[in-house]
């Protein structure tokens, strides 16, 4: 018996538009282990987060999932109608999103949000839920969290405001919690604060974690494994410091370089050349292809399949031989 | 021998934030100032790019802001090449604009969504009266496309066809079309992709080397700041807190807030240095803590700093605005 | 896909606009559709009253007593002259009826032009120069609010009439009304155009313009005002069904158009005297020409305001 807790399978996210049928996430495969942080990281446009939100179920029309199958702790849960997955969301997968405003209530007290969620999950009295929302609120670094419980959210600051939303995800003692661009909005002293406690946190309560974020830095942070989209395919998954020391699929390589680092010497950053093509015209074969220095006549004609290189797994033609290309 | 192109003394703005006038009488409450800069003082030499850093709410888009002519100041002064800019007269003053230029943040917000890209690029060309016919503007404008990377034909698009990073060209293209020799850049990355991101430094650092310009690079991003600065300016609550020179700002920072930036960068090179979380937030401006305002988060704070101001010391290596802090 | 950069560029005006959304969302919207027949039918019929009238109802000379108050043409004491069947004075309840639309209509176009241009120029200077020019103009503005449209207009007629006298009502009639409209209208256009030049003038493209030291009143025309104009083509579409009814309401308290020269509103007012005597046809057609025409010009305007709202699709 293997620890996955969420087994995601050639997933595809498919929108109609008059312009025709745009496929936004394209057979995207992964496996999510107990208590592992997965971060998913690609440009705007890769997809990230509609993987995200198909997971949980929060495609709207127009798109829908058109392929593949979702299993949460063994259980399938992307065909289930939209009630049962609601209460599945709310017992046993925590969100955290970029604006906390949007998590939170601003007419309620963070007490009243707080208590409410935990005696919807949780039979005890009212008394026991509010000593354990100041409990999830001292745990998430707020300081004098027994006085600032009766605050409103407005009053807050926007770091203190997305540590609330951490406790409030975390009130159900879920098992995944879904964290998409949780830092984005925030100050960058702020930002690596809000990581450290996401990343305590969900080791304390053996939570799984996925981290949809376009920043490498807090991937490198908090990540164990990471997947890189690439206009919404997986180019490339593994452990994060094999990924980030030894990319193997050409664009994670010029992703790669083109962050400057502060250890870093020499004028230029790699750059890779144009931008990631827009999903209405998403040329045949490998989507990187035109924007590869690398490519081959394949790479313009089929789509590759990904292939087991080393501990990542990498969709690229170039991996066909014997494993890494320098 | 340093030449100085841009020098800015004791620069200070106060937005008032209070409510208006009669909210005010009825619910009796007294007038809200925000300093949002606070008597700050550097120089920028010609030919360099100087960066300032700083969070959200440090005052450095003020700074931008003020030294371009899009915000007045409330307190200080500002030469451009030697002439004051708060006193000239109109002929002077309309000579001097073609002299600087800006880049922002957004590329979305930045060019006239109803303008062709030709249209939004001749402007300051029409404005300054630059090209003698029509003719002659419209091939500059091929021109500067073309320099920025693009292709001339795209000059009959609108924005809205272009993604995030050619919009952001396109802004460049406009910044040049005056011939400036000081750009000030605010943010110009901040809302791109990281691998579009290099490509417009690459794109911007190219420009530089080929027209001679000078660069005020306004970032919040140590990582783009170490890669594009000659010089950098650590901004704390409108207060310049440190200047040094790049390299030796991140080999020896020693202003305490500067060391917790540093320490807080992430650590893309796996190298195993434990990444140290800063404490605290950035207080609220309109009521700054007393004294130095960096104090409350301050792990080398005094008591003398909760009652003093710190002053810029300066010395061969840069300036620093700290009565602890050490490595002169 | 129909994305094709060198194909777009050869692409003409009306190609681009069968391309737009706007095109798209309104070839899916049937109700739209309709309500678009219904106003061009109308607007056309108007424009070419002259034409297509069977009658002349100003023509003094051809008006017979006799024919006066004779029903519909189906009706046994119809006459097939009369499709419509004719007023109190033996006017062609059709003809006038498409006289009457005319009149209705120019009132509505002008006075929401002027509307329009009065409201739009004060929200653009209110929302750019801001600070006490701002302050002036809406507090102006709020004072205009809290006078009912028809309020304004009794006390503009009256006013006029007093200086002007009975002999120039006719002539007078059709400024007092558009003034006295427009007067009541401008006030939205004014607001909304302010709001969205509060934003507009924070955009970097605003500061780009502002830094090359271009006049305010330039950047005011060239770079804010066709970026706030989305709004003010909803506003207008709908106060124009609204100048329209405004118009019929005013006429049929008697300060609008004189009966000589009937619009849609005085006809209803004269066919209303005769209502309980069983001629229903003299205010009930132009009653549902009215209804017609501010039905599909508002659906028109519900349909705009949807279509150029991003947040709504």
């Amino acid at each position: 018996m293997s620890d996955t807790l969420l087994g995601v399978k050639d997933l595809v996210v498919e929108f109609s538009t008059r312009r025709g049928i745009l496929t936004a996430v394209d057979k995207v495969s992964f496996d999510l282990e107990r208590g592992e942080v997965l971060g998913l990281v690609g440009e705007s446009g890769a997809g990230k987060s509609i993987t995200g939100s198909a997971i949980v179920g929060l495609i709207d029309p127009p798109g829908r999932i058109a392929a593949g199958t979702v299993h949460l702790a063994g259980q399938r849960i992307d065909n289930l109608p939209s009630e049962k997955m609601r209460r599945i969301r709310g017992d046993k997968i925590g969100m955290v999103f970029q604006d906390p405003l949007t998590s939170l209530n601003p007419l309620y007290t963070v007490a009243k949000q707080l208590v409410q969620t935990i005696l919807t999950h949780k039979d005890i009295s009212k008394k026991q839920a509010r000593d354990r929302a100041i409990e999830l609120l001292d745990k998430v670094g707020i300081p004098a969290a027994d006085l600032r419980i009766d605050d409103y959210p407005h009053q807050f600051s926007g770091g203190m405001r997305q540590r609330v939303v951490i406790a409030l995800a975390l009130c159900a003692d879920p098992e995944l919690i879904i964290a998409d661009e949780p830092t984005t909005a925030l100050d960058v002293s702020v930002q690596s604060q809000i990581v450290g406690v996401l990343k305590k946190m969900c080791s304390e309560h053996g939570a799984s974690v996925i981290l949809i974020t376009h920043d490498m830095g807090v991937i490198a942070e908090a990540a164990d494994r990471v997947a890189v989209l690439y206009s919404g395919r997986m180019a490339e998954i593994g452990p994060v410091r094999d990924v980030i020391k030894h990319p193997q699929h050409p664009y994670t390589k010029g992703l790669m370089g083109s962050i400057p680092t502060i250890t870093q010497e020499g004028d230029r950053l790699t750059q890779i050349p144009g931008s990631m093509p827009r999903l209405t015209d998403r040329p045949p074969g490998c989507a990187f292809a035109p924007r590869c220095e690398m490519a081959m006549d394949v790479c313009r004609q089929n789509h590759p399949e990904e292939k087991d290189v080393g501990t990542a797994r990498v969709a690229c033609h170039l991996m066909r031989k014997e494993g890494a290309v320098a | 021998m340093k030449d100085t192109l841009v020098n800015v003394e004791n620069l200070t703005r106060i937005f008032d934030v209070s409510k208006p006038w009669l909210n005010r009488v009825i619910e009796r409450e007294e007038k809200k100032l925000l300093l949002a800069v606070n008597g700050v003082s550097l120089e920028i030499r010609r030919g360099e790019t100087f960066a300032l850093v700083g969070e959200s709410g440090s005052g450095k888009s003020t700074i931008a802001k003020m030294i371009v002519g899009l915000l007045s100041a409330s307190q200080g002064k500002i030469d451009f090449d030697g002439i004051d800019l708060f006193q000239p007269g109109g002929a002077e003053m309309r000579a001097l604009r073609q002299r600087y230029q800006m880049i922002f943040q957004d590329p979305f917000a930045s060019l006239n969504p109803r303008w062709r890209v030709n249209k939004i690029i001749a402007e300051p060309l029409r404005k300054f009266d630059m090209e003698s016919s029509e003719s002659a503007r419209h091939k500059r404008v091929e021109e500067l496309l073309e320099l920025v990377g693009m292709s001339a034909k795209d000059g009959v698009k609108f924005p809205h066809e272009f993604s995030g990073g050619q919009r952001q060209r396109i802004a460049i293209a406009r910044a040049l079309s005056s011939n400036p020799e000081f750009i000030v850049c605010d943010e110009p990355t901040s809302a791109l992709d990281v691998s579009v991101q290099a490509q417009i430094l690459n794109l911007m650092r190219d420009l530089q080397d080929e027209l001679g310009l000078t660069y005020l690079f306004i970032s919040h991003d140590l990582s783009v700041v170490r890669h594009m600065a000659n010089r950098i300016g650590v901004l704390y609550l409108g207060r310049l807190v440190e200047v040094a020179d790049g390299k030796e700002l991140f080999r020896n920072p020693r202003h305490p807030y500067t060391k917790m930036l540093l320490n807080a960068i992430p650590d893309l090179d796996m190298t195993g240095r434990e990444v140290a979380r800063p404490d605290g937030e950035i207080p609220n401006p309109i009521n700054p803590p007393s004294g130095c305002t960096f104090h409350p988060r301050c792990p080398i704070a005094t008591e003398y700093c909760k009652r003093e101001i710190p002053s810029a010391r300066n010395s061969e290596a840069g300036s620093v605005a700290c009565f602890e802090a050490t490595g002169d | 896909m129909s994305m094709n950069k060198e194909t777009d560029e050869k692409m003409s005006v009306i190609a681009r606009v069968l391309d737009s959304d706007i095109w798209y969302s309104f070839t899916r919207s049937k109700v739209t559709m309709v309500a678009a027949l219904v106003t061009f039918l109308i607007f056309a019929s108007a424009l070419f009253a002259p034409i297509i009238s069977p009658h002349d109802p100003f023509d003094l000379a051809s008006l017979s007593l006799m024919d006066s108050l004779l029903p519909p043409a189906w009706n046994a004491e119809g006459d097939p002259n009369y499709l419509l069947g004719t007023d109190d004075q033996g006017r062609d309840v059709l003809s006038t009826i498409l006289y009457g639309s005319r009149i209705s209509l120019a009132v509505g176009l002008v006075s929401v032009a002027f509307a329009a241009v009065l409201g739009i120029t004060l929200g653009l200077v209110a929302g750019y120069m801001g600070g006490r020019v701002d302050a002036i103009i809406m507090r102006v503005a709020d004072v205009q609010l809290s006078f009912p449209a028809i309020l304004i207009a009794l006390l503009i007629d009256g006013t006029v009439n007093a200086l002007v006298g009975g002999m120039d009502r006719e002539r007078s009639a059709f400024t007092v009304l558009v003034i006295s409209i427009g007067l009541s209208f401008w006030v939205q256009y004014a607001r909304t155009v302010r709001s969205s030049t509060l934003v507009e003038r924070n955009k970097e493209y605003v500061q780009a313009a502002r830094l090359i030291g271009l006049h305010p009143f330039l950047i005011m025309l060239r770079h804010v005002l066709p970026n706030v104009m989305g709004p003010v083509l909803v506003i207008a579409t709908i106060n124009l069904a609204l100048a329209v009814i405004t118009e019929a309401t005013l006429s049929f308290l008697g300060v609008g158009i004189p009966g000589t020269q009937p619009s849609l509103g005085t006809m209803i007012r004269t066919g209303n005297d005769f209502l309980f005597s069983g001629e229903w046809w003299i205010t009930f057609f132009p009653g549902a020409m009215l209804a017609a025409l501010v039905l599909a010009v508002n659906l028109l305007g519900d349909w705009l305001r949807d279509a150029l709202n991003p947040k709504l699709r």
